[in-house]
């Protein structure tokens, strides 16, 4: 069994010489930070809609017609040029999740939650303190909702802290909209969103969403 | 967790300073000083990559400084990667070396599975535990405790894991049950497959 943990640093691709397209970890995480995502958002979402990386050809064709929105999304570094196809996470959602959102906390203690309070999964801490974390993360999706209706659209994350000096965060809420739905990682300790676990969760969850959707 | 709380805030007193000032050398240094005291690696490999991405390129003595501190903690062959860029080779900002613990580097997602969803430090400490577990553990215990590492392992395809605590189970004359060698086949049948392979629909196969 070879042993190849860390291949060579990645070197810029020409758009040329790249065939696929995937989010980049802060991608992922602007992408579907928003219920209502501008175009720059939405061809991101695009590039987790099927089992496998999507083709950059397809891709520019469907959202890229004018030909600047890679170039304006490479600038933010919100996608990645591949040479590889890159396969969707094959796995159920269910225990995914609990070995995709640990990586995301420093501590590796996580939850995923529905933005009604259901947990959906978690890693690292009991049952019923993931039960009562998710509850309390409806409760803030209600209070920012509240917030927003009043015209302050500034309490979208939220981090609590136990000391003083607030620098290392007990617990740190960070909401999701993936295909309309609001999603919570609640995450203990350092929060570590700059991950491909993000692009990975977010991706499961897309398929997973698609996969059990009624039929039309 | 391994870093003492102390190691942790200092840490991430010093990250908070390099992502106000990114240009900062000596904020840079006092950071990878700080990852050095949490006592894993994935965080020294971070502050290093965020340096070389961060940093003017020009500067390669400070590189090659940076890189002799750290690579006590760095496996040799990612030494060697960041070697490479030590002499005023550019260091894209998406790139391998990157870790979740970096602020301007970017992790790659071209690599392979077991490198997007494990960490080795995450994966040794796995290791030893299962191995503990099945050595002197109570039996209840050691069961959930490998059931709990051989799910890990074809979830994050993590055979770096697996390969450790075989090779200590072995050592020990553990014997484990036929599931090991199911995991093994899947992990290597899938390592055979690589990325090129179609995603299937199903779990269908996994062991």
């Amino acid at each position: 069994m070879s042993l190849e943990l860390v291949e060579p640093a990645s070197q810029d691709i020409p758009a040329d010489a790249a065939k696929w397209l995937l989010p980049t970890p802060r991608g992922a995480l602007h992408g579907f930070s928003t219920p209502e995502p501008g175009p720059a958002q939405r061809a991101v979402q695009a590039l987790l809609s099927a089992p496998q990386a999507m083709e950059l050809a397809r891709w520019r064709q469907e959202h890229d017609r004018n030909g600047r929105m890679l170039q304006q999304l490479q600038e933010k570094q919100w996608v990645q040029l591949l040479r590889r196809q890159v396969p969707a996470p094959d796995v159920r959602l269910g225990d995914f999740a609990q070995h995709v959102i640990a990586p995301l906390s420093g501590e590796r203690r996580a939850v995923l939650a529905s933005d009604s309070g259901f947990c959906l999964g978690h890693s690292g801490l009991d049952q019923e303190l993931a039960e009562t974390l998710s509850a309390a993360a409806a409760d803030y999706s209600s209070f920012a909702a509240r917030q927003a209706r009043r015209g302050w659209a500034g309490a979208q994350r939220v981090a609590f802290h136990d000391d003083p000096d607030m620098l290392l965060p007990e617990w740190s809420f960070i909401p999701l909209w993936i295909d309309g739905t609001g999603y919570w990682l609640v995450l203990a300790g350092e929060p570590l969103l700059n991950n491909l676990a993000m692009v990975e969760l977010v991706w499961s969850i897309r398929l997973a969403g698609a996969r059990f959707a009624a039929p039309l | 967790m391994a870093a003492t709380l102390d190691a942790r805030r200092e840490f991430r007193e010093r990250t908070r300073a390099v992502a106000r000032a990114p240009q900062d050398t000596a904020a840079h240094l006092a950071r990878l000083q700080a990852a050095l005291q949490l006592g894993d690696t994935e965080p020294v490999q971070g502050a290093l990559a965020d340096m070389f991405v961060a940093l003017p390129r020009a500067d390669t003595a400070l590189r090659q400084a940076a890189l002799h501190l750290a690579s006590g903690r760095l496996a040799p062959y990612v030494a060697e990667a960041f070697g490479r860029h030590a002499h005023g080779h550019v260091l894209p900002a998406i790139t391998a070396l990157a870790t979740r613990w970096s602020v301007f580097a970017q992790p790659s997602a071209d690599v392979p599975a077991r490198v997007r969803r494990a960490s080795p430090d995450h994966s040794r400490r796995l290791a030893a535990q299962v191995v503990e577990a099945l050595l002197d553990g109570e039996p209840l215990h050691a069961a959930r405790v490998e059931h709990e590492f051989l799910d890990h392992c074809v979830s994050c395809q993590d055979k770096y894991a697996f390969m450790l605590a075989s090779r200590d189970l072995r050592r020990h004359e553990i014997a484990v049950g036929d599931r090991w060698e199911r995991v093994a086949d899947w992990l290597e049948q899938h390592a055979a497959i690589g990325d090129r392979a179609e995603a299937p629909t199903s779990r269908k196969g996994s062991p």
